[in-house]
């Protein structure tokens, strides 16, 4: 596998750490469900990781980058539990996970 | 200075004993009163030790700055909580308040930019927990809101990093500025990331095209808390990091003090204060009526951050100053008519006054610090900031800025004479004055708003003309 990492062809890391960025943000807005949107921001954060192993491999600093997204699922993960437990929350008080319809809320 | 560790690891600390102590009723209020208010202190000896000092790497007289606002707020927050918190887990409300103070102390002391984003991260997490705390339908709106938008946000910070590492090779201050100097010249790439990053922390700032947030997450939350979202959080997740890459892109400008990217932060600054004083207008209320005044005053300090003249500069850190003492005073107000009357409706109610003498006289104080009348401390830094866009040549952008400041005057009048002022409407009459314990942390900031105001030429001297010699 080191061979697709060379410098040369790492634009194309560039490239589908990009669109995988820009396919989360997609989902996110056009989806109708809470937990889609979810699962739209963890392909965003997954293009982001994408990209920072791309910039690692690129400056040979592969260690210091690996030591950060580890640190970066841990935070992650603490996120997305939030964020399910908010949705959980929603359901139980609402009986649906539709965003369009968090209409409590005006002005 | 490696004492501004202990900000973050006590409030830690402190956390951990109150989530053991969930059953009880005083203590953990008790402890977190006695954790901030050590901290205020430490804050306010190491602010005094450090003047003088320069500054922008973190660990310096900003960040000391910062701490003292920080255990300020999240003092008189704590102190208000342990009256107006009406809720059995005591112990968790408590815990989490210290984990959101941490969080902020450590986002003011890193020295690195992605040390920046974790402590951001648990400043988020804790505050999405801290907006949902009651379980009600509309704080879970609120909160997944503030979720949704606050992650987007993160995801374009990460990005931004990872293209900066890839820049320079480094995140910390230190090496980025550095790396900067180097290579002046090609500043184009360094522009756009350095914009990238400005958007993500416009969202979590709440500025005008990002606010959508804002006013739901303040109204739903309960008042403690939304006098700590709107006093400290969003001015030290969003803003304070806002000054710091502002003062980055006037780094890489090096000669060209009005870069484009700064002209553009001003433009969404500018948007902000006259999008959020015409949006108040309408609003029927209390609390987000308070909500677009915080997207307003937003506006004035990301302007005069954006600009980055040393004038400017020191009136936006004392417009977050200001601004952190005005609103928590204005919010613990609103706390105070929500306990007393059930409602923050703004024309359910009149006369307020007659009923509730000192909650509407320190509101009184609060809305005319930040409509900028002269005796309090509010004119100061508006001028400052409208001084500063005067003197560097955006005559436009100041007469509108102060035109905005009368915006503010009039929507404040209009919630005066619709709640406070007047003789008492029938629907009151059996309404009383909160306690002691509501009060003293009111009196407490209106004090502070006073004595900043009437003591100006001493706060010049000692607080901000350090600030402004270093920058120079």
């Amino acid at each position: 596998m080191n061979s697709l990492l060379t410098p040369e062809n790492l634009q194309f890391n560039y490239f589908a750490a990009i669109m995988m960025f820009f396919i989360g943000l997609y989902t996110m807005t056009a989806s109708r469900n809470l937990i889609r949107l979810l699962i739209g921001l963890e392909i965003t954060s997954k293009g982001v990781m994408l990209a920072f192993v791309s910039v690692g491999s690129a400056l040979g600093a592969m260690s210091f980058v690996q030591a950060l997204i580890i640190i970066m699922i841990g935070v992650e993960a603490v996120v997305v539990a939030t964020g399910l437990i908010l949705i959980i929350r929603a359901y139980k008080q609402r009986g649906n996970v539709d965003p369009t319809k968090l209409s409590g809320l005006k002005g | 200075m490696l004492l501004n560790g202990i900000f973050v690891i006590i409030p830690v600390i402190g956390a951990v004993i109150c989530a053991f102590l969930n059953k009880q009723k005083q203590a953990p209020g008790l402890l977190a009163n006695i954790i901030l208010l050590f901290g205020f202190l430490i804050s306010l000896h190491i602010f005094f030790m450090s003047l003088g000092q320069e500054w922008f790497f973190g660990e310096d007289v900003l960040s000391a700055f910062m701490l003292i606002m920080i255990y300020m707020v999240a003092l008189a927050v704590a102190f208000f909580a342990v009256f107006a918190a009406s809720t059995k887990r005591r112990g968790s409300y408590f815990a989490i308040l210290l984990v959101i103070t941490a969080g902020m102390a450590g986002v003011v002391c890193s020295q690195d930019l992605f040390t920046l984003y974790v402590f951001l991260e648990v400043v988020a997490v804790a505050s999405f927990v801290l907006i949902a705390f009651y379980n009600r339908e509309k704080s879970t709106e609120g909160a997944i809101r503030y979720f949704y938008l606050s992650s987007i946000a993160s995801a374009f910070i990460l990005f931004a990093i990872s293209l900066l590492l890839l820049y320079t090779g480094d995140t910390t201050y230190e090496g980025l500025v550095k790396t900067i100097l180097q290579t002046q010249g090609n500043s184009a790439p360094l522009n756009i990331i350095l914009g990238t990053l400005a958007v993500a922390l416009m969202i979590k700032t709440g500025l005008f095209p990002f606010h959508s947030w804002t006013p739901d997450a303040y109204e739903s939350a309960s008042s403690p808390i939304s006098a700590l979202l709107a006093g400290i959080v969003t001015k030290v997740a969003g803003t304070y990091a806002l000054v710091l890459v502002c003062m980055l892109l006037s780094i890489v400008n090096f000669g060209i003090e009005h870069n484009t990217v700064g002209k553009a932060i001003m433009w969404f600054g500018l948007g902000s204060i006259v999008f959020g004083a015409l949006a108040a207008q309408e609003q029927k209320d209390f609390k987000r009526m308070l909500a677009y005044s915080s997207i307003s005053q937003m506006g004035y300090i990301t302007i005069a951050a954006a600009l980055a003249t040393p004038l400017a500069m020191a009136g936006a850190l004392f417009h977050i100053f200001n601004h952190a003492t005005f609103k928590t005073l204005l919010f613990f107000c609103a706390g105070n008519v929500k306990k007393a009357t059930g409602t923050t409706a703004i024309n359910e109610m009149r006369g307020l006054q007659e009923k509730m003498p000192y909650t509407s006289a320190t509101a009184t104080i609060g809305m005319l610090a930040t409509a900028g009348l002269p005796p309090f401390s509010g004119f100061w830094s508006k001028l400052f900031i409208i001084a500063a866009l005067w003197q560097a040549g955006f005559i436009g952008m100041s007469v509108t800025a102060l035109f905005a400041s009368v915006l503010t005057l009039a929507y404040f009048l209009k919630l005066q004479r619709g709640m406070f002022f007047g003789s008492a409407s029938k629907n009151i009459a059996n309404v009383k004055e909160q306690g002691m314990g509501f009060l003293i942390p009111c009196f407490a900031l209106a004090f502070i708003i006073i004595a900043v105001g009437i003591y100006f030429p001493f706060i010049y001297n000692n607080f901000l003309s350090p600030f402004i010699k270093v920058l120079q």
